[in-house]
């Protein structure tokens, strides 16, 4: 059988999950880079793979996944490999539970925040009509309002106000969670931990006023721990850009990210 | 024995009655009011899980003194860890599938359902009770269901029903069921709002331009299971209660 082949962008958000998670499996795959920045992923080649055209999609044995989160359960179950999946029924609960938490309350956040300050200002400069052009090919109504707020900078102040404290709200609670167990599900590292890694891992950079060895050392603790595995030494180094190299502060004692 | 804390069965609060009489479980049924806000005094009440849940007031399960939330994560865990027939899907392919239905009902069809339901039935809730709730989301949820949604959430959630009902007469058409080649868990976690859709948007859900999608809620309706747990008593009174916000970007 042919490898999975997993169109990604930069291991970061949600292309970094099913990365580190092939990684963790030890599942090798064939691997699509698609650059977000260049709107790769809504050109007609991506789009016959994955209409919605977003990012990431994986092809395995002819048929084709979509979501992030719900790859790595796919990986998880479809391959050989360490389970990332806890064997106690009420840390799958809770694993599940923090991943929608994550992917449906925290990231759109985290995110808001992300595409205001990177993603827009990153393609806002090029010429106007190929960016009418490239929001034009966005299949789905919503995606096109996100990528056209970004580029043009439409959000409010209350949307952003909302997010910040959306950001807060989530350190708090990832550092309540991480204080009650050692990992997000239990007692075992699971795919929560590398969809939390995945949104969290660039917070004491971003954040630093809310997120740090001193406010949030659990956190701290979490993140490298996560980056000292073999797997996502692994996964980051597959990015391209300074946006994925900025990991490295996690090899880095505890101190802080710039000390 | 389990303990399951429940509104009336309708939405989020009936796929978990659902699936425990489809397996035949044991449990026992604490039903409440959800508008008179008793739950906020339950010594879980504070727990991340329950308090930040994005159905803002959904079933509780305690399971060994754990309380549980999200009714698909509660029926998920009810199916992995309780005797009686098979919910899930068995494979890794049909797992997915199931997530992603989880998706589009908790993005798609539960809101546009709740805002719906929630202006051509709003639930009668003190407004000073709703006032103190613990959280922005809460206190948001439930003062727009009392006052029935603006026109545009409601223009909005049409489009969104319409989407449902499109995703879910394609996906009939291969087997009759929502997921792979047998009734299950999406089954389950569609059925829960999507038996709402023909009242709630008529024009959308009939037996003209939707037939598999009426007579897949004939076929459901019918199961024993799914009698009995329509069929639970409740103090909750039929009103529509606050579910999950709209998408609030892209």
């Amino acid at each position: 059988m042919p490898l999975p082949k997993l169109y990604h962008w930069e291991p970061n958000a949600n292309s970094g999950k099913p990365m580190l998670t092939l990684m963790e499996k030890g599942v090798a795959f064939d691997s699509h880079y698609l650059d977000l920045l260049n709107f790769d992923q809504h050109k007609p080649e991506y789009l016959a793979v994955n209409p919605a055209g977003t990012i990431p999609a994986m092809t395995h044995d002819g048929k084709v996944f979509t979501e992030s989160t719900a790859i790595m359960e796919y990986v998880d179950r479809a391959f050989d490999g360490p389970k990332l999946t806890p064997d106690d029924p009420a840390e799958r609960w809770r694993m599940r539970w923090w991943m929608k938490h994550m992917d449906q309350y925290l990231a759109p956040s985290f995110s808001m925040i992300g595409w205001s300050v990177f993603i827009g200002p990153s393609v806002r400069d090029r010429d106007p009509e190929e960016l009418k052009a490239a929001i034009a090919r966005i299949p789905a109504p919503e995606r096109q309002l996100a990528w056209r707020k970004a580029i043009y900078n439409l959000f409010s102040e209350e949307e952003m106000t909302e997010s910040r404290r959306r950001v807060a709200l989530g350190v708090v609670q990832l550092e309540e969670a991480l204080t009650l167990r050692p990992w997000l599900a239990g007692e075992t590292y699971s795919l929560a931990d590398i969809n939390g890694f995945n949104l969290a891992y660039a917070l004491p950079l971003s954040q630093p006023h809310i997120c740090d060895d001193e406010k949030t050392p659990r956190i701290l603790a979490w993140l490298r721990a996560i980056y000292a595995r073999p797997a996502a030494k692994a996964t980051w180094a597959l990015g391209r850009t300074d946006m994925a190299a900025r990991v490295g502060y996690l090899a880095r004692p505890a101190g802080g990210p710039n000390a | 024995m389990l303990e399951l804390h429940h509104g009336a069965p309708m939405g989020f609060h009936l796929k978990p009655l659902i699936a425990l009489h489809e397996k035949a479980v044991a449990f026992a049924s604490r039903p409440y009011d959800p508008a008179a806000f008793a739950q906020y005094k339950d010594a879980w009440a504070a727990q991340t899980e329950v308090r930040y849940t994005l159905e803002v007031e959904g079933p509780v399960l305690i399971a060994d003194g754990e309380a549980i939330t999200d009714a698909l994560f509660i029926n998920i865990f009810i199916d992995d860890s309780q005797l009686g027939p098979r919910l899930g899907a068995a494979d890794a392919d049909g797992h997915w599938n199931l997530l992603m239905w989880g998706r589009h009902v908790a993005e798609v069809l539960a809101p546009s359902i709740h805002s719906l339901g929630c202006a051509a039935y709003p639930p009668k809730a003190d407004a000073a009770a709703i006032a103190v709730l613990p959280t922005p989301e809460k206190v948001e949820g439930w003062r727009k269901a009392v006052e029935g949604g603006s026109a545009e959430v409601l223009a909005d959630s049409r489009r969104k029903a319409g989407l449902s009902v499109a995703k879910i007469e394609a996906a009939l058409a291969t087997s009759g069921w929502i997921s792979g080649e047998a009734y299950g868990l999406a089954d389950i976690e569609v059925f829960g709002h999507a038996v709402a859709l023909p009242e709630l948007t008529p024009e959308l859900a009939n037996a003209e331009v939707s037939p598999r999608l009426l007579d897949w809620i004939t076929r459901i309706k019918a199961r024993l299971a799914v009698r009995a747990a329509l069929a639970t008593a409740s103090p909750a009174s039929g009103a529509w209660i606050p579910g999950p916000e709209h998408s609030r970007w892209g």
